[in-house]
């Protein structure tokens, strides 16, 4: 028998406990989506495909890099592996937050998948376009909407900005491709099939090459450039790079046959390394899973696997030591890390971890009452502006922003 | 064919809101998240209706704006399920309610494109091109995904693994 028939009886079999039929009598509404589906029909648009603003201007509030020392975390600590969190420096943290629905000039649901260090420039998803099945994308400068990106295929998403507010993505057309947006032009980024995920101030943008979830870590030195594939070890077959730092050290996953990834860097000397499995309650992780790099700080969760269970924990890591820092369990699950260290994770809320290992969560978006799941894609390098959106029972797709003192 | 008329349309979905339903169900694995994304693709569908008649194959695009609506409420935040939270384990009521609970979580935790596969191809008997056109992806791609789905639930439940072979 060959695999594939293998496959698709085992997959059958497996799965068989869970057919079945939805109990009780369906909630469907068939009125209320004639009245919904008529709204979306009439929905006002902003001029679509055409950029507003100049986006060749520098966003210049505080400096890629320009960070408070108030908000600089403590000096390098041993790195802490036990449950407790590191209770060293004296609260400095973000003040004041609060959240506001950004922008979308009618359209009831939105996202929001990336933003730049700068915390000027955002990114998002508009949900549809009358009658398309297109997803129009948008960006927002200081909180409003700033210019529309029709970008070809479906599931289309600009994951990443810099300072300049050029913005990297893909689209699904039907495989994967590449884009990079930048002076209010959209351009497919050269090597055929692959994803561009980030990009630093220099313009370097990181990614992978080949078929979704399949490809292999590479990078653009320009948006202009040929891509070039990242090392990776023997035996490893499959990765891609997650994020690329300001001195273009690049932090990523690597996975061999039939196993899944674990962090990679790629150093800006042009060395590589596996990262190392940080120790969780006494047992090595089976995996890293970095989510961001920031600074020369990588954050991301551990993943301790056992024969009946998977379970993460936090941790944020620091390049030039090689040491792990297991987070408080109330930061939730690290998404994004400021340049000052602060790191923005999610669990119940949005929740920042600011030096000494204090937590604050952000505030809940007012609308969303019923088991809302917060989503964060952006964070400032001041760690004072994040943005994201939020799902819930009694919600669809909202885009949000934080703002902190 | 349906020619964008209103008396079309609601014939159209009272015809298959039970069909939908239960795909809605198996893709989520809860009757209310179900119904939420039915009302979703039938409001979607309705604020396309009047373009329909383009549409070659209706019970296609429908379904695949059903998938599209399950991806992206579960897009970046299917790997959340449980963390921080220890999981409930109340005493089952019968085995079979444990292992559907334990087979739920497990295919939570795999990435939502391979949920989707995984449910789409086993649960609902869907051929390989359909649920290629649902995702908007290549036939290729729907096969290493189920691959990679199924070696993530293996992983995710344990090997060698008993639990839903019936033997």
């Amino acid at each position: 028998m060959t695999k594939q028939a293998d496959d698709e009886e085992y997959g059958v079999a497996l799965l068989r406990p869970l057919a079945g039929e939805p109990d009780g009598p369906a909630r469907i509404d068939v009125a209320r989506a004639m009245r919904d589906g008529r709204r979306r029909r009439l929905s006002r648009w902003w001029a679509s495909g055409t950029a507003v603003v100049a986006l060749t201007a520098t966003a210049a509030a505080g400096g890629t890099l320009a960070f408070s020392a108030a908000g600089r975390p403590a000096p390098e600590r041993a790195p802490v592996a036990t449950t407790e969190p590191p209770v060293t420096a004296a609260p400095a943290g973000p003040r004041d937050c609060r959240v506001t629905r950004l922008p979308t000039d009618g359209v009831r649901k939105a996202l929001v998948t990336g933003g730049d260090p700068t915390g000027t420039w955002l990114a998002g998803r508009t949900y549809p376009k009358r009658g398309s099945m297109s997803y129009p994308l948008v960006l927002w400068r200081d909180g409003k909407l700033a210019a529309s990106v029709d970008m070809s295929g479906s599931d289309q998403s600009l994951e990443d900005l810099n300072s300049h507010g050029d913005a990297v993505g893909f689209s699904f057309d039907p495989e994967i491709k590449p884009w990079s947006y930048a002076e209010g032009k959209l351009t497919a980024l050269a090597g055929g099939e692959g994803a561009a995920v980030a990009l630093n101030d220099k313009g370097v943008i990181v990614g992978s090459l080949g078929p979704a979830y399949e490809g292999r870590p590479a990078r653009w030195s320009s948006r202009t450039a040929q891509p070039e594939s990242l090392p990776m070890p023997a035996g490893m077959t499959v990765g891609t790079a997650v994020d690329i730092d300001e001195d273009g050290t690049v932090v990523g996953t690597v996975e061999g046959k039939n196993r899944e990834g674990s962090g990679y860097l790629w150093l800006a000397d042009g060395t590589a390394r596996k990262m190392p499995l940080p120790d969780v309650d006494g047992t090595k992780a089976t995996m890293f899973w970095p989510e961001a790099i920031r600074n020369g700080w990588v954050v991301g969760r551990s993943v301790v696997d056992t024969k009946r269970e998977r379970s993460f924990a936090p941790f944020r890591y620091r390049v030039s030591t090689g040491r792990y820092e297991r987070l408080p369990a109330d930061a939730g699950l690290p998404q994004r890390v400021a340049a000052n260290g602060w790191v923005l994770g999610t669990a119940r809320l949005p929740v920042i971890t600011s030096a000494g290992g204090v937590t604050t969560e952000l505030p809940a978006y007012p609308k969303a009452a019923a088991h809302p799941d917060y989503l964060i894609n952006s964070y400032s390098d001041d760690g004072l502006v994040a943005a994201g959106y939020v799902i819930g029972d009694d919600i669809q797709n909202q885009p949000l922003l934080w703002r902190c003192r | 064919m349906a020619d964008g008329s209103d008396p079309e349309y609601v014939a159209y979905v009272h015809g298959r809101a039970a069909a939908l339903r239960r795909t809605a169900y198996l893709l989520c694995g809860d009757t209310h998240q179900a119904d939420d994304l039915v009302q979703e693709t039938i409001t979607k569908l309705y604020a396309r209706w009047p373009r329909i008649g383009r549409v070659d194959n209706l019970d296609a695009y429908v379904h695949s704006i059903l998938v599209r609506a399950f991806l992206d409420e579960k897009r970046r935040g299917w790997w959340k399920v449980r963390l921080g939270v220890p999981p409930e384990r109340p005493a089952p009521p019968h085995p079979g309610v444990e292992e559907r609970a334990m087979l739920r979580a497990a295919l939570t935790r795999v990435p939502p494109r391979q949920q989707a596969v995984l449910v789409l191809r086993f649960l609902c008997d869907q051929p390989v091109a359909d649920v290629a056109r649902a995702l908007g992806c290549s036939e290729g791609t729907v096969k290493s995904q189920t691959a990679h789905g199924l070696a993530a639930l293996r992983r995710i439940l344990g090997n060698p693994l008993e639990i839903g072979m019936a033997r």
